[in-house]
Protein backbone atom coordinates (compact mmCIF):
# COMPACT_ATOMS: atom_id res chain seq x y z
CA UNK A 1 0.00 0.00 0.00
CA UNK A 2 1.35 3.32 -0.78
CA UNK A 3 1.59 6.64 1.74
CA UNK A 4 1.36 9.46 -0.26
CA UNK A 5 1.75 12.43 1.89
CA UNK A 6 1.20 16.20 -0.03
CA UNK A 7 2.42 18.27 3.27
CA UNK A 8 6.05 19.55 3.57
CA UNK A 9 6.07 19.55 6.96
CA UNK A 10 8.11 16.13 7.18
CA UNK A 11 7.68 12.48 8.72
CA UNK A 12 7.87 11.94 12.61
CA UNK A 13 8.77 8.03 13.79
CA UNK A 14 5.02 7.24 13.95
CA UNK A 15 4.87 8.52 10.07
CA UNK A 16 7.65 6.48 8.87
CA UNK A 17 6.60 3.18 10.92
CA UNK A 18 3.07 3.48 8.86
CA UNK A 19 5.18 4.09 5.67
CA UNK A 20 6.95 0.46 6.37
CA UNK A 21 3.67 -1.44 7.50
CA UNK A 22 1.88 0.31 4.50
CA UNK A 23 4.94 -1.25 2.02
CA UNK A 24 4.53 -5.08 4.07
CA UNK A 25 0.53 -4.81 4.61
CA UNK A 26 -0.86 -5.83 1.06
CA UNK A 27 -2.48 -7.79 -1.25
CA UNK A 28 0.20 -10.56 -1.21
CA UNK A 29 -1.17 -12.03 2.36
CA UNK A 30 -4.42 -12.50 0.80
CA UNK A 31 -3.18 -14.74 -2.64
CA UNK A 32 0.37 -16.00 -1.59
CA UNK A 33 -1.01 -17.89 1.14
CA UNK A 34 -2.43 -20.62 -0.87
CA UNK A 35 0.82 -21.85 -2.95
CA UNK A 36 3.13 -21.84 0.42
CA UNK A 37 0.16 -24.24 2.70
CA UNK A 38 -0.84 -26.51 0.03
CA UNK A 39 1.99 -27.14 -2.72
CA UNK A 40 4.85 -26.44 0.10
CA UNK A 41 5.26 -26.74 3.77
CA UNK A 42 1.79 -27.54 5.33
CA UNK A 43 0.96 -26.55 8.58
CA UNK A 44 4.98 -25.71 8.83
CA UNK A 45 4.09 -22.66 6.55
CA UNK A 46 4.05 -20.97 10.27
CA UNK A 47 7.88 -21.52 10.59
CA UNK A 48 8.39 -20.31 7.36
CA UNK A 49 6.67 -17.31 7.59
CA UNK A 50 8.76 -16.48 11.26
CA UNK A 51 11.76 -17.58 9.02
CA UNK A 52 11.06 -14.96 6.27
CA UNK A 53 10.57 -12.65 8.94
CA UNK A 54 13.90 -12.96 10.56
CA UNK A 55 15.81 -13.09 7.28
CA UNK A 56 13.94 -10.05 6.43
CA UNK A 57 14.87 -8.43 9.54
CA UNK A 58 18.64 -8.60 9.38
CA UNK A 59 18.61 -6.99 5.50
CA UNK A 60 16.71 -4.26 6.98
CA UNK A 61 19.32 -3.54 9.61
CA UNK A 62 21.98 -3.16 6.53
CA UNK A 63 19.21 -0.81 5.43
CA UNK A 64 19.02 1.13 8.44
CA UNK A 65 22.70 1.87 7.96
CA UNK A 66 22.55 2.99 4.55
CA UNK A 67 19.05 5.09 4.32
CA UNK A 68 20.92 6.57 7.43
CA UNK A 69 23.70 7.86 6.03
CA UNK A 70 22.42 8.27 2.61
CA UNK A 71 19.15 9.56 3.14
CA UNK A 72 18.34 10.68 -0.68
CA UNK A 73 16.31 9.97 -3.35
CA UNK A 74 16.37 6.99 -4.83
CA UNK A 75 16.92 3.94 -1.99
CA UNK A 76 18.86 0.82 -3.16
CA UNK A 77 19.50 2.69 -6.83
CA UNK A 78 21.76 5.39 -4.96
CA UNK A 79 23.50 2.74 -2.39
CA UNK A 80 24.33 0.30 -5.38
CA UNK A 81 25.57 3.82 -7.61
CA UNK A 82 27.77 4.73 -4.58
CA UNK A 83 29.42 1.90 -3.59
CA UNK A 84 29.65 0.03 -7.25
CA UNK A 85 29.39 3.00 -10.25
CA UNK A 86 26.67 3.34 -12.66
CA UNK A 87 27.46 -0.21 -14.49
CA UNK A 88 26.22 -2.22 -11.43
CA UNK A 89 23.54 0.04 -10.27
CA UNK A 90 21.82 0.53 -13.79
CA UNK A 91 21.59 -3.71 -13.95
CA UNK A 92 20.37 -3.71 -10.03
CA UNK A 93 18.40 -0.87 -11.14
CA UNK A 94 16.44 -2.92 -14.21
CA UNK A 95 15.59 -5.84 -11.36
CA UNK A 96 14.41 -3.39 -9.14
CA UNK A 97 11.72 -2.03 -11.92
CA UNK A 98 11.40 -5.72 -13.06
CA UNK A 99 10.53 -6.51 -9.41
CA UNK A 100 7.79 -3.81 -9.68
CA UNK A 101 6.27 -4.41 -12.67
CA UNK A 102 6.02 -8.81 -11.82
CA UNK A 103 4.56 -7.15 -8.19
CA UNK A 104 2.01 -4.96 -10.21
CA UNK A 105 0.42 -7.86 -12.55
CA UNK A 106 0.22 -10.57 -9.29
CA UNK A 107 -1.50 -7.64 -7.92
CA UNK A 108 -3.57 -7.42 -10.83
CA UNK A 109 -4.13 -11.57 -11.43
CA UNK A 110 -4.91 -11.52 -7.55
CA UNK A 111 -7.81 -8.79 -7.38
CA UNK A 112 -9.17 -11.14 -10.09
CA UNK A 113 -9.22 -13.63 -7.65
CA UNK A 114 -10.62 -11.87 -4.88
CA UNK A 115 -13.73 -10.72 -7.26
CA UNK A 116 -14.49 -13.86 -7.75
CA UNK A 117 -14.46 -15.31 -4.49
CA UNK A 118 -16.81 -12.35 -3.47
CA UNK A 119 -19.17 -13.98 -6.28
CA UNK A 120 -18.81 -17.36 -5.00
CA UNK A 121 -21.12 -16.26 -2.04
CA UNK A 122 -24.41 -15.88 -3.89
CA UNK A 123 -23.22 -16.58 -7.51
CA UNK A 124 -21.14 -19.12 -8.76
CA UNK A 125 -21.77 -18.74 -12.14
CA UNK A 126 -20.41 -14.89 -12.16
CA UNK A 127 -17.84 -16.68 -10.49
CA UNK A 128 -17.04 -19.09 -13.12
CA UNK A 129 -17.24 -16.41 -15.47
CA UNK A 130 -14.58 -14.22 -13.75
CA UNK A 131 -12.88 -17.15 -13.61
CA UNK A 132 -12.65 -18.03 -17.57
CA UNK A 133 -12.25 -14.21 -18.58
CA UNK A 134 -9.77 -13.21 -15.56
CA UNK A 135 -7.09 -12.52 -18.19
CA UNK A 136 -9.60 -9.62 -19.79
CA UNK A 137 -10.84 -8.59 -15.88
CA UNK A 138 -6.96 -7.91 -15.93
CA UNK A 139 -6.16 -6.10 -18.64
CA UNK A 140 -8.90 -3.96 -17.93
CA UNK A 141 -8.15 -3.27 -14.57
CA UNK A 142 -4.18 -2.71 -15.36
CA UNK A 143 -5.62 -0.42 -18.53
CA UNK A 144 -8.33 1.95 -15.78
CA UNK A 145 -5.17 2.30 -13.06
CA UNK A 146 -2.27 2.78 -15.96
CA UNK A 147 -4.87 5.61 -16.97
CA UNK A 148 -5.37 7.08 -13.25
CA UNK A 149 -1.77 6.98 -12.99
CA UNK A 150 -1.17 9.37 -16.42
CA UNK A 151 -3.98 11.55 -14.54
CA UNK A 152 -1.82 11.56 -11.21
CA UNK A 153 -4.43 10.27 -9.16
CA UNK A 154 -3.59 9.71 -5.71
CA UNK A 155 -5.29 8.01 -2.13
CA UNK A 156 -3.80 8.52 1.41
CA UNK A 157 -2.37 5.38 2.39
CA UNK A 158 -2.44 5.50 6.68
CA UNK A 159 -5.83 5.57 7.30
CA UNK A 160 -6.19 2.42 5.02
CA UNK A 161 -3.22 0.82 6.47
CA UNK A 162 -4.74 1.04 10.59
CA UNK A 163 -8.27 0.36 8.99
CA UNK A 164 -6.32 -3.23 7.99
CA UNK A 165 -4.27 -4.09 11.19
CA UNK A 166 -7.55 -3.56 13.05
CA UNK A 167 -9.08 -5.80 10.69
CA UNK A 168 -6.68 -8.27 11.18
CA UNK A 169 -6.22 -7.84 14.65
CA UNK A 170 -10.33 -8.75 15.11
CA UNK A 171 -9.88 -11.89 12.77
CA UNK A 172 -6.51 -12.89 14.92
CA UNK A 173 -8.85 -12.40 18.15
CA UNK A 174 -12.15 -14.04 16.68
CA UNK A 175 -10.47 -17.33 15.75
CA UNK A 176 -8.98 -17.51 18.73
CA UNK A 177 -12.37 -16.86 20.85
CA UNK A 178 -13.63 -19.08 18.41
CA UNK A 179 -11.03 -21.84 19.26
CA UNK A 180 -9.01 -22.46 16.04
CA UNK A 181 -7.93 -26.27 15.69
CA UNK A 182 -4.79 -27.30 16.79
CA UNK A 183 -2.01 -27.63 14.24
CA UNK A 184 0.16 -31.14 13.45
CA UNK A 185 3.79 -29.88 13.60
CA UNK A 186 4.91 -33.78 12.31
CA UNK A 187 7.31 -33.68 9.65
CA UNK A 188 4.51 -36.15 7.63
CA UNK A 189 2.01 -33.76 6.63
CA UNK A 190 4.28 -31.67 4.43
CA UNK A 191 3.47 -31.73 0.56
CA UNK A 192 7.36 -31.37 -0.21
CA UNK A 193 9.45 -32.54 2.56
CA UNK A 194 11.45 -30.04 4.77
CA UNK A 195 13.04 -28.30 1.79
CA UNK A 196 9.39 -27.24 1.47
CA UNK A 197 9.22 -25.59 4.04
CA UNK A 198 12.70 -23.13 3.21
CA UNK A 199 10.79 -23.01 -0.49
CA UNK A 200 7.92 -21.28 1.20
CA UNK A 201 9.93 -18.90 2.49
CA UNK A 202 10.60 -17.75 -1.04
CA UNK A 203 7.33 -17.45 -1.93
CA UNK A 204 5.98 -16.02 1.42
CA UNK A 205 8.61 -13.39 2.02
CA UNK A 206 7.01 -10.78 -0.54
CA UNK A 207 4.83 -10.19 2.33
CA UNK A 208 7.55 -8.66 4.08
CA UNK A 209 9.72 -6.74 1.89
CA UNK A 210 7.47 -3.90 1.60
CA UNK A 211 8.95 -2.61 4.86
CA UNK A 212 12.12 -1.03 2.88
CA UNK A 213 9.60 1.21 1.54
CA UNK A 214 10.76 3.31 4.31
CA UNK A 215 13.80 4.39 2.43
CA UNK A 216 11.26 6.24 -0.33
CA UNK A 217 10.58 8.31 2.81
CA UNK A 218 13.97 8.88 3.91
CA UNK A 219 14.14 11.87 1.87
CA UNK A 220 10.82 13.95 3.86
CA UNK A 221 12.02 12.54 7.54
CA UNK A 222 12.36 15.02 10.37
CA UNK A 223 15.62 13.20 12.05
CA UNK A 224 16.66 10.54 9.11
CA UNK A 225 19.46 9.58 11.32
CA UNK A 226 17.31 8.35 13.86
CA UNK A 227 13.73 7.76 12.79
CA UNK A 228 14.83 5.72 9.89
CA UNK A 229 16.53 3.18 11.70
CA UNK A 230 13.74 2.93 13.90
CA UNK A 231 10.96 2.78 11.76
CA UNK A 232 12.41 -0.07 9.92
CA UNK A 233 13.71 -2.16 13.15
CA UNK A 234 10.11 -1.50 14.55
CA UNK A 235 7.59 -2.08 11.27
CA UNK A 236 10.03 -5.22 10.29
CA UNK A 237 9.72 -6.54 14.04
CA UNK A 238 5.86 -6.00 14.10
CA UNK A 239 4.65 -7.66 10.97
CA UNK A 240 6.36 -10.53 12.27
CA UNK A 241 3.80 -11.79 15.01
CA UNK A 242 0.80 -10.21 13.13
CA UNK A 243 1.42 -12.26 9.68
CA UNK A 244 2.05 -15.39 12.11
CA UNK A 245 -1.24 -14.93 14.31
CA UNK A 246 -3.00 -14.08 10.88
CA UNK A 247 -1.59 -17.75 8.83
CA UNK A 248 -2.09 -19.19 12.42
CA UNK A 249 -5.53 -18.94 13.01
CA UNK A 250 -5.96 -18.81 8.88
CA UNK A 251 -4.95 -22.69 8.81
CA UNK A 252 -6.55 -23.68 11.52
CA UNK A 253 -9.80 -23.34 10.43
CA UNK A 254 -9.16 -25.38 7.19
CA UNK A 255 -6.88 -28.38 6.59
CA UNK A 256 -4.44 -29.29 4.12
CA UNK A 257 -6.76 -32.07 2.72
CA UNK A 258 -9.60 -29.49 1.54
CA UNK A 259 -8.62 -28.44 -2.00
CA UNK A 260 -8.47 -24.55 -2.34
CA UNK A 261 -6.11 -23.79 -4.41
CA UNK A 262 -8.48 -21.49 -6.64
CA UNK A 263 -9.99 -20.17 -3.25
CA UNK A 264 -8.09 -17.04 -1.34
CA UNK A 265 -7.18 -19.08 1.86
CA UNK A 266 -7.47 -16.13 4.17
CA UNK A 267 -10.76 -15.17 2.88
CA UNK A 268 -12.48 -18.38 3.44
CA UNK A 269 -10.85 -18.14 6.91
CA UNK A 270 -12.55 -15.01 6.94
CA UNK A 271 -15.60 -16.83 6.39
CA UNK A 272 -15.27 -19.63 8.73
CA UNK A 273 -14.50 -16.82 11.86
CA UNK A 274 -17.07 -14.32 10.75
CA UNK A 275 -19.75 -16.45 8.94
CA UNK A 276 -20.07 -15.00 5.25
CA UNK A 277 -19.67 -11.39 6.53
CA UNK A 278 -16.33 -12.21 6.60
CA UNK A 279 -15.82 -13.87 3.51
CA UNK A 280 -17.24 -10.47 1.97
CA UNK A 281 -15.45 -8.08 3.88
CA UNK A 282 -12.29 -9.88 3.61
CA UNK A 283 -12.71 -10.05 0.02
CA UNK A 284 -13.08 -6.62 -0.37
CA UNK A 285 -10.19 -5.78 1.76
CA UNK A 286 -8.50 -7.78 -0.16
CA UNK A 287 -9.51 -6.19 -3.44
CA UNK A 288 -8.56 -2.60 -1.77
CA UNK A 289 -5.23 -3.99 -1.12
CA UNK A 290 -4.27 -5.38 -4.97
CA UNK A 291 -5.94 -2.16 -5.95
CA UNK A 292 -3.52 0.06 -4.02
CA UNK A 293 -0.48 -2.75 -4.64
CA UNK A 294 -1.06 -2.01 -8.37
CA UNK A 295 -1.09 1.87 -8.39
CA UNK A 296 2.20 1.70 -5.80
CA UNK A 297 3.56 0.07 -7.97
CA UNK A 298 2.52 1.62 -11.12
CA UNK A 299 4.13 4.63 -9.06
CA UNK A 300 7.28 3.02 -8.02
CA UNK A 301 8.42 1.50 -11.75
CA UNK A 302 7.46 4.80 -13.30
CA UNK A 303 9.92 6.42 -10.49
CA UNK A 304 12.93 3.87 -10.87
CA UNK A 305 12.84 4.20 -14.53
CA UNK A 306 12.89 7.86 -15.06
CA UNK A 307 15.72 8.37 -12.68
CA UNK A 308 17.54 5.76 -15.13
CA UNK A 309 16.25 8.02 -17.79
CA UNK A 310 17.86 10.59 -16.20
CA UNK A 311 21.03 9.21 -15.71
CA UNK A 312 20.98 8.06 -19.28
CA UNK A 313 20.50 4.56 -19.48
CA UNK A 314 17.23 4.70 -20.50
CA UNK A 315 15.68 7.55 -23.20
CA UNK A 316 14.97 10.78 -22.09
CA UNK A 317 11.18 10.20 -23.70
CA UNK A 318 10.41 8.52 -20.58
CA UNK A 319 10.58 12.12 -18.83
CA UNK A 320 8.39 13.36 -20.82
CA UNK A 321 5.41 15.69 -18.65
CA UNK A 322 1.68 15.73 -19.41
CA UNK A 323 0.88 18.91 -20.93
CA UNK A 324 -2.59 18.94 -18.99
CA UNK A 325 -1.78 16.39 -15.85
CA UNK A 326 1.46 17.11 -15.26
CA UNK A 327 2.53 13.61 -14.90
CA UNK A 328 5.02 11.20 -16.68
CA UNK A 329 2.62 10.08 -19.03
CA UNK A 330 5.14 8.29 -21.01
CA UNK A 331 7.02 6.39 -18.27
CA UNK A 332 3.40 4.95 -17.12
CA UNK A 333 2.30 3.97 -19.98
CA UNK A 334 5.61 2.11 -21.00
CA UNK A 335 5.25 0.41 -17.51
CA UNK A 336 1.35 -0.61 -18.10
CA UNK A 337 2.43 -2.42 -21.04
CA UNK A 338 4.66 -4.53 -19.59
CA UNK A 339 2.17 -5.35 -16.98
CA UNK A 340 -0.49 -5.93 -18.90
CA UNK A 341 0.93 -8.72 -21.00
CA UNK A 342 2.18 -10.41 -17.55
CA UNK A 343 -1.22 -10.10 -15.86
CA UNK A 344 -2.71 -12.16 -18.67
CA UNK A 345 -0.53 -15.04 -17.71
CA UNK A 346 -2.98 -15.52 -14.62
CA UNK A 347 -0.16 -17.41 -12.95
CA UNK A 348 0.15 -16.57 -8.82
CA UNK A 349 2.51 -18.94 -7.97
CA UNK A 350 4.97 -17.93 -11.07
CA UNK A 351 4.69 -14.02 -10.77
CA UNK A 352 4.91 -14.34 -6.80
CA UNK A 353 8.06 -15.81 -7.08
CA UNK A 354 9.37 -13.72 -10.33
CA UNK A 355 8.56 -10.55 -8.37
CA UNK A 356 10.86 -11.89 -5.65
CA UNK A 357 13.20 -12.96 -7.47
CA UNK A 358 14.31 -8.94 -8.62
CA UNK A 359 13.89 -8.13 -4.83
CA UNK A 360 16.15 -10.90 -3.48
CA UNK A 361 19.30 -9.99 -5.98
CA UNK A 362 18.99 -6.27 -5.09
CA UNK A 363 18.97 -7.26 -1.21
CA UNK A 364 22.08 -9.52 -2.02
CA UNK A 365 24.47 -6.49 -3.84
CA UNK A 366 22.79 -4.23 -1.36
CA UNK A 367 24.57 -6.31 1.41
CA UNK A 368 27.68 -6.18 -0.44
CA UNK A 369 27.33 -2.05 -1.01
CA UNK A 370 27.42 -2.30 2.88
CA UNK A 371 30.31 -3.96 2.78
CA UNK A 372 32.33 -2.53 0.29
CA UNK A 373 31.27 0.82 1.77
CA UNK A 374 32.90 0.40 4.92
CA UNK A 375 35.92 -0.72 3.10
CA UNK A 376 35.64 2.64 0.34
CA UNK A 377 34.33 5.03 2.83
CA UNK A 378 35.34 4.21 6.32
CA UNK A 379 35.01 7.97 7.16
CA UNK A 380 31.62 8.13 5.95
CA UNK A 381 28.99 9.80 8.32
CA UNK A 382 27.00 6.10 9.76
CA UNK A 383 24.15 7.59 12.14
CA UNK A 384 23.20 4.00 12.78
CA UNK A 385 25.92 1.00 12.37
CA UNK A 386 24.81 -2.15 11.73
CA UNK A 387 25.39 -4.46 14.34
CA UNK A 388 27.53 -7.45 14.17
CA UNK A 389 29.20 -6.64 11.00
CA UNK A 390 30.41 -8.12 8.66
CA UNK A 391 28.30 -11.23 10.16
CA UNK A 392 24.65 -9.27 9.29
CA UNK A 393 25.43 -8.47 5.72
CA UNK A 394 27.35 -11.34 5.08
CA UNK A 395 24.48 -14.02 6.43
CA UNK A 396 22.17 -11.32 4.09
CA UNK A 397 23.69 -12.23 1.03
CA UNK A 398 23.74 -15.53 2.02
CA UNK A 399 20.33 -15.86 2.61
CA UNK A 400 19.13 -13.89 -0.21
CA UNK A 401 20.78 -16.09 -2.48
CA UNK A 402 20.36 -19.55 -1.15
CA UNK A 403 16.08 -17.78 -0.86
CA UNK A 404 16.51 -17.66 -4.43
CA UNK A 405 17.63 -21.41 -5.73
CA UNK A 406 15.95 -23.28 -2.72
CA UNK A 407 12.71 -23.58 -5.11
CA UNK A 408 14.84 -24.62 -7.86
CA UNK A 409 16.92 -27.26 -6.24
CA UNK A 410 13.40 -29.06 -5.37
CA UNK A 411 12.62 -28.68 -9.25
CA UNK A 412 9.67 -26.03 -8.21
CA UNK A 413 8.24 -25.84 -11.92
CA UNK A 414 6.81 -22.12 -10.94
CA UNK A 415 10.59 -21.18 -9.89
CA UNK A 416 12.44 -22.47 -12.69
CA UNK A 417 9.56 -21.18 -15.41
CA UNK A 418 10.36 -17.85 -13.44
CA UNK A 419 14.03 -17.96 -13.58
CA UNK A 420 14.56 -18.70 -16.84
CA UNK A 421 12.31 -15.57 -17.62
CA UNK A 422 14.38 -13.65 -15.76
CA UNK A 423 17.78 -15.11 -16.80
CA UNK A 424 16.26 -13.99 -20.51
CA UNK A 425 14.82 -10.38 -18.90
CA UNK A 426 18.41 -10.23 -17.91
CA UNK A 427 19.73 -10.74 -20.92
CA UNK A 428 17.70 -7.85 -22.68
CA UNK A 429 18.79 -5.47 -20.17
CA UNK A 430 22.76 -6.10 -20.84
CA UNK A 431 22.33 -6.00 -24.77
CA UNK A 432 20.44 -2.50 -23.81
CA UNK A 433 23.42 -1.22 -21.84
CA UNK A 434 25.79 -1.68 -24.39
CA UNK A 435 23.50 -0.71 -27.21
CA UNK A 436 22.49 2.34 -25.19
CA UNK A 437 26.42 2.67 -24.53
CA UNK A 438 27.33 1.96 -27.83
CA UNK A 439 25.32 4.57 -29.79
CA UNK A 440 23.01 5.04 -31.98
CA UNK A 441 25.17 4.67 -35.58
CA UNK A 442 27.60 1.79 -34.47
CA UNK A 443 24.17 -0.16 -33.30
CA UNK A 444 23.79 0.65 -37.10
CA UNK A 445 26.62 -0.92 -37.91
CA UNK A 446 26.57 -3.93 -36.11
CA UNK A 447 23.12 -4.61 -36.99
CA UNK A 448 24.11 -4.21 -40.36
CA UNK A 449 26.78 -6.89 -40.65
CA UNK A 450 24.63 -9.15 -38.69
CA UNK A 451 21.59 -8.44 -41.83
CA UNK A 452 24.32 -9.21 -44.11
CA UNK A 453 25.77 -12.50 -42.13
CA UNK A 454 22.42 -14.12 -41.97
CA UNK A 455 21.43 -13.04 -45.15
CA UNK A 456 24.39 -15.09 -46.80
CA UNK A 457 23.68 -17.84 -44.98
CA UNK A 458 20.01 -18.18 -45.59
CA UNK A 459 21.32 -18.23 -49.42
CA UNK A 460 23.32 -20.94 -49.04
CA UNK A 461 20.31 -22.21 -46.88
CA UNK A 462 18.04 -21.98 -49.40
CA UNK A 463 20.08 -22.97 -52.59
CA UNK A 464 20.62 -26.86 -50.32
CA UNK A 465 17.38 -27.00 -49.31
CA UNK A 466 18.62 -26.98 -45.59
CA UNK A 467 15.15 -25.47 -43.92
CA UNK A 468 12.45 -27.91 -45.53
CA UNK A 469 9.71 -26.44 -44.19
CA UNK A 470 10.07 -22.79 -45.71
CA UNK A 471 9.98 -23.07 -49.69
CA UNK A 472 13.10 -22.17 -50.86
CA UNK A 473 12.33 -19.25 -53.39
CA UNK A 474 10.73 -17.83 -49.73
CA UNK A 475 14.11 -18.36 -48.03
CA UNK A 476 16.14 -16.91 -51.01
CA UNK A 477 13.71 -13.50 -50.91
CA UNK A 478 14.31 -13.16 -47.60
CA UNK A 479 17.92 -13.52 -47.92
CA UNK A 480 18.19 -10.78 -50.55
CA UNK A 481 16.24 -8.41 -48.52
CA UNK A 482 18.67 -9.42 -45.57
CA UNK A 483 21.65 -8.47 -47.05
CA UNK A 484 20.41 -5.20 -48.68
CA UNK A 485 19.02 -3.53 -45.75
CA UNK A 486 22.30 -4.98 -44.35
CA UNK A 487 24.06 -2.82 -46.44
CA UNK A 488 21.93 -0.05 -46.44
CA UNK A 489 22.56 -0.15 -42.47
CA UNK A 490 26.65 -0.84 -42.49
CA UNK A 491 26.62 2.43 -45.50
CA UNK A 492 24.16 5.01 -42.90
CA UNK A 493 25.98 3.92 -40.48
CA UNK A 494 29.76 4.01 -40.79
CA UNK A 495 28.75 7.83 -42.85
CA UNK A 496 27.16 8.58 -39.54
CA UNK A 497 29.90 7.21 -36.90
CA UNK A 498 32.34 9.36 -39.17
CA UNK A 499 30.50 12.72 -39.06
CA UNK A 500 30.26 11.92 -35.47
CA UNK A 501 34.06 11.19 -34.74
CA UNK A 502 35.04 14.37 -36.58
CA UNK A 503 33.01 17.07 -34.79
CA UNK A 504 33.57 15.57 -31.42
CA UNK A 505 37.08 16.98 -31.29
CA UNK A 506 34.87 20.93 -32.03
CA UNK A 507 32.85 20.27 -29.92
CA UNK A 508 35.20 19.27 -26.73
CA UNK B 1 18.56 10.31 -54.98
CA UNK B 2 14.81 10.33 -54.01
CA UNK B 3 14.22 6.71 -55.91
CA UNK B 4 17.33 5.74 -53.09
CA UNK B 5 15.49 6.79 -51.00
CA UNK B 6 12.07 5.01 -51.45
CA UNK B 7 14.15 1.99 -52.39
CA UNK B 8 15.40 1.95 -49.37
CA UNK B 9 12.35 2.63 -47.24
CA UNK B 10 10.94 -0.33 -49.32
CA UNK B 11 13.56 -2.69 -48.50
CA UNK B 12 13.66 -1.25 -44.73
CA UNK B 13 9.49 -2.14 -44.16
CA UNK B 14 9.37 -5.63 -45.87
CA UNK B 15 12.41 -6.30 -43.61
CA UNK B 16 10.22 -5.07 -40.56
CA UNK B 17 7.38 -7.05 -41.61
CA UNK B 18 9.28 -10.04 -41.95
CA UNK B 19 11.10 -9.52 -38.47
CA UNK B 20 7.53 -8.71 -37.04
CA UNK B 21 6.02 -12.00 -39.06
CA UNK B 22 8.96 -14.18 -37.56
CA UNK B 23 7.52 -13.08 -33.43
CA UNK B 24 4.19 -13.61 -34.43
CA UNK B 25 4.90 -17.23 -35.88
CA UNK B 26 7.55 -17.53 -32.72
CA UNK B 27 3.90 -16.74 -30.29
CA UNK B 28 1.60 -19.25 -32.29
CA UNK B 29 4.67 -21.70 -32.32
CA UNK B 30 5.23 -21.53 -29.04
CA UNK B 31 1.36 -21.85 -28.11
CA UNK B 32 0.83 -24.27 -30.44
CA UNK B 33 -1.93 -22.10 -31.59
CA UNK B 34 -3.72 -23.75 -34.75
CA UNK B 35 -1.88 -26.50 -34.64
CA UNK B 36 1.13 -24.90 -36.02
CA UNK B 37 3.34 -27.37 -34.63
CA UNK B 38 2.02 -30.40 -36.53
CA UNK B 39 1.74 -28.12 -39.56
CA UNK B 40 5.15 -27.61 -39.64
CA UNK B 41 6.20 -30.86 -38.34
CA UNK B 42 8.45 -29.58 -35.94
CA UNK B 43 9.58 -32.34 -32.90
CA UNK B 44 8.64 -31.34 -29.50
CA UNK B 45 12.40 -31.08 -28.28
CA UNK B 46 12.95 -28.58 -31.11
CA UNK B 47 10.07 -26.48 -29.97
CA UNK B 48 11.96 -24.14 -27.28
CA UNK B 49 15.29 -23.82 -29.99
CA UNK B 50 13.03 -22.65 -33.07
CA UNK B 51 11.36 -19.91 -30.69
CA UNK B 52 14.49 -18.58 -29.17
CA UNK B 53 15.67 -18.47 -32.91
CA UNK B 54 12.59 -16.62 -34.11
CA UNK B 55 12.38 -14.27 -31.04
CA UNK B 56 16.64 -13.00 -31.32
CA UNK B 57 16.03 -12.90 -34.87
CA UNK B 58 12.70 -11.50 -35.09
CA UNK B 59 13.96 -8.35 -32.55
CA UNK B 60 17.32 -8.05 -33.77
CA UNK B 61 15.97 -7.40 -37.73
CA UNK B 62 12.99 -5.41 -36.25
CA UNK B 63 15.18 -2.94 -34.78
CA UNK B 64 17.39 -3.03 -37.98
CA UNK B 65 14.19 -2.48 -40.01
CA UNK B 66 13.02 0.47 -38.13
CA UNK B 67 16.80 2.35 -38.10
CA UNK B 68 16.33 2.65 -41.53
CA UNK B 69 12.51 3.66 -41.60
CA UNK B 70 13.57 5.70 -38.37
CA UNK B 71 16.56 7.28 -41.03
CA UNK B 72 13.67 8.16 -43.60
CA UNK B 73 11.50 10.11 -41.20
CA UNK B 74 14.28 12.05 -40.11
CA UNK B 75 15.17 13.36 -43.78
CA UNK B 76 11.13 14.13 -44.04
Amino acid sequence: MSLNRTKTKGFGLFDIVIAGLSGAIGFEIFVLLNYAYFHLAGPDMLTALALGGVINFLIMLSYCELATAMPKVGGEYTYIKTAYGGYISFIFGCFRWLSSIFAAALAAVAFVLQLSYLFSAFSPQIQNGILAQSWVISIILVVAMGLFEVRGVRQVGSIVVIAFILLFLGFIVGGFIQGVGPLDFSGAQLPTGVSGVFAAVVYVFPMFIGTRAIVAAASESKRPEKDISRGLIISALVIIPIYVLLAFVAIGTVSSAETLEQIPLLSFAAGRVFGSYGSIIFSFAGMAACLSALGTSLSVQSSISRGMSRDGYFPKLLLSVHSKYGTFHVAAIVGTAFILILSTLGAVPFLGYAACFGSLLVFAVVNLSLIRLRQKKPYMDRPFKTPLYPVTPVLGIILSVALLFVPILIGDGNAIDALTSSVGLTGIVLVSYYLRMAGRYRTQIALGGIGVGVGVCLAVFSVFNLLHFIPSYVQFFVSVVFIVTGFFNLSAGKKKDKLEKSRRPEDL
Amino acid sequence: MRARITVRLVFASVQSFIAFSALVLALLLNFNLFGIQSLFDIPDRAIAFYVTMLVVFGVTFLISGFFLVYEWWEKL
